[in-house]
């Protein structure tokens, strides 16, 4: 069940709500665990009732473990391997086996039975999220409970298909407390409400509108189709931004659907395409992800501690690792590591430039902007990696972007400003007809694309207009904008929410459901 | 707004669009939604009221020709232009039923 369609919406969610409202009215608060499992469990099932055993038994052989390593503090190192061992043998089952089988046939010549495997809905969020808990447990800093509220703990449905990826001290005590204790519904409905309507505008109105400009490009290109450098630059960008609003507006819906029932989960975006560096940049994309990567993987290789050789060497493991958790494909190897390769070149330059200030920014307002400028066009440029459904269609709009075939504005455009024609191609920039996406209104694809700039690079981020994190000093604008009860907010919140339903008679599918 | 009343009138409004959306999609899906008008608009002919196979007139071959490549006849009644429907690989399309129903001559061309 996807959380913009009308089943979720109109049937699951009002009902789950209704109930959990019944049992409160009635004191019966100790019912609200396995109320939430079962929904949980139902709202995993609609997807596939045979894969929900596998979700049980992970769940079941997880805990198991867990309180092996319970009963034997301190001399379960042998428990923990197994069940790292049992958590990446089901993925690389699920997910990987029929890439590397189809590697091996190709490399070695062999010809190796490879029936496709169906991958089941969230095992690379339900995998890592337990081998944190077991490493926890080992390392005596997981918070426990029984089994019931373990498997919450896992299955919760806001988070249960693409994260945030949690950790039991986060979740755990609020479940405990979830237990015993009403939420105070009054001070956490409205708020919740409306961050989930923002996060269903993000995908429905935001996301999905892009995707209209980023998939004929990409298509085209797999294709084998070449495109314009205009129309190559076009896609990446509209895939840029469709990701971040398709992303983050499902993290923004699972934020506030646990926060309906009284649960603050995690943040997972603060404005990641305003970072002025890689290494920013990835502590504000995906935020649960890079802490896992930097707790359970980075630091474990040694992290910083053994020389500078050493660190790159981990950034670069963990930035490939990371890659390939996105998906099983020679593309996700290669943007791992891309990004890799971006944070060796940022680390190296702050070893080099700035001495001890790391991550410091430039000091003038040029170089801030300059930094932020290349920050944007990497991570852009390593986009088109990530979506791209071949490594030659990839490369193919690689080269369009950056010139390969020479650089061209549509025709269209420069006919609307024909004194620019000859200073244009004086520099070397071409006039062409568009091989793609010359039905779209070329008013009207500038102007989605720049308002889309402006929301993701000046707007204040659903972190700070909730308060979902602690405000800083720079906050001024969103505080000034921070929700609160009041008829702007609500003439938004019920407007947004008719558009969406309006919107939403094509169900699409949330990109990071595929990993 | 006290934090109360803002989250009842917020609850009360969600609720009454989902009921607005609920009644139109009901008088909506009363109209049968079959057919090549259907396709147009992306919907799944199968998700709405009518879940029974479309009764469609069948041709042991099309009834029209097209004018790129195999118009014989010097005389047309109809010309389609630019019909995805009408393709000639299609022995059910509603080009072979016009001809079929009023003997009118009516090839096709996709040619811009």
């Amino acid at each position: 069940m996807l959380f913009n369609s009308y089943s979720f919406v109109f049937l699951f969610l009002p009902l789950l709500l209704v109930l959990a409202w019944l049992i409160q009215r009635a004191g019966r608060q100790q019912l609200m665990i396995p109320l939430l499992l079962l929904a949980s469990l139902g709202f995993y099932a609609w997807w596939s009732l045979p894969y929900l055993l596998l979700l049980v038994g992970s769940i079941v052989v997880n805990y198991g473990l867990s309180r092996r390593l319970q009963d034997v503090s301190g001399t379960g190192r042998g428990w923990l391997w197994l069940g790292i061992a049992f958590n990446l043998g089901l993925l690389g089952y699920f997910k990987y086996a029929n890439f590397f089988l189809d590697q091996m046939n190709q490399g070695m010549g062999l010809t190796l039975d490879n029936p496709p495997i169906l991958l089941p809905l969230a095992i690379s969020f339900f995998s890592f999220q337990q081998i944190a808990f077991l490493v926890d447990c080992r390392r005596g800093q997981a918070v426990r409970g029984g089994f019931t509220r373990y498997a919450l703990f896992v299955s919760f449905f806001p988070q249960l298909i693409a994260g945030p990826i949690v950790r039991s001290v986060e979740v755990m005590p609020q479940l405990r407390d979830l237990a015993r204790t009403r939420p105070d519904w009054a001070s956490c409905l409205a708020p919740a409400l409306t961050l989930f309507v923002l996060g269903l505008a993000k995908k429905v109105l935001l996301a999905d509108h892009f995707a209209l400009y980023a998939t004929p490009v990409f298509s085209a290109a797999d294709s084998g189709v070449s495109v314009t450098s205009a129309e190559a630059w076009i896609g990446a960008l509209a895939y840029t931004l469709q990701l971040y609003f398709d992303f983050s507006g499902y993290s923004d819906m699972a934020i506030a659907l646990a926060w309906l029932f009284g649960i603050r989960l995690p943040v997972n975006f603060l404005s990641p395409y305003r970072a002025a560096n890689i290494t920013d940049f990835w502590r504000r994309w995906h935020i649960t992800l890079s802490r896992f990567l930097r707790e359970y993987l980075y630091i474990p290789l040694g992290g910083n501690r053994h020389g500078k050789v050493r660190q790159l060497g981990n950034l670069l493991i963990t930035m490939l690792l990371g890659g390939l958790w996105h998906g099983a494909g020679w593309n996700f190897i290669l943007w791992g590591g891309l990004h890799g390769l971006f944070l060796v070149v940022h680390r190296l330059w702050v070893h080099l430039f700035q001495g001890s200030r790391r991550n410091s920014h430039p000091g003038s307002s040029m170089g801030r902007i300059l930094a932020w400028a290349v920050t944007f066009v990497a991570v852009v440029s390593a986009w088109v990696l990530f979506r791209a459904e071949t490594l030659d269609g990839a490369g193919l709009l690689l080269g369009a972007m950056y010139g390969q075939g020479g650089f061209s504005l549509p025709r269209d455009y420069l006919d609307m400003m024909p004194s620019l024609a000859g200073p244009l191609a004086g520099i070397g920039i071409e006039s062409r007809g568009e091989q793609v996406l010359w039905a779209f209104s070329k008013v009207a694809m500038v102007l989605s694309l720049g308002a889309g700039l402006i929301i993701v690079l000046a707007c204040p981020n659903t972190a700070r207009l909730f308060a979902l994190v602690e405000s800083s000093p720079t906050d001024g604008n969103a505080l000034s904008l921070a929700w609160r009860p009041g008829v702007t907010w609500y003439l938004l919140t019920v407007i947004l929410f008719a558009a969406c339903l309006v919107a939403m008679t094509r169900v699409s599918e949330f990109l990071y459901f595929q990993f | 707004m006290p934090p109360r009343r803002y989250t009842q009138l917020t609850i009360a409004s969600m609720v009454l669009i989902m009921g607005a959306i609920m009644l139109l999609s009901w008088t909506w899906v009363r109209q049968p939604q079959t057919g090549d008008l259907a396709r147009i608009g992306g919907y799944v002919e199968h998700s709405h009221e009518s879940q029974a196979s479309e009764t469609r007139m069948a041709f042991d071959a099309p009834l029209f020709q097209s004018l790129d490549n195999d118009w014989q006849g010097d005389v047309m009644d109809v010309l389609v232009l630019g019909d995805s429907f009408s393709y000639t690989g299609d022995r059910y399309n509603w080009v072979s039923q016009l001809a079929a129903a009023t003997g009118l001559r009516a090839p096709y061309t996709q040619r811009p």
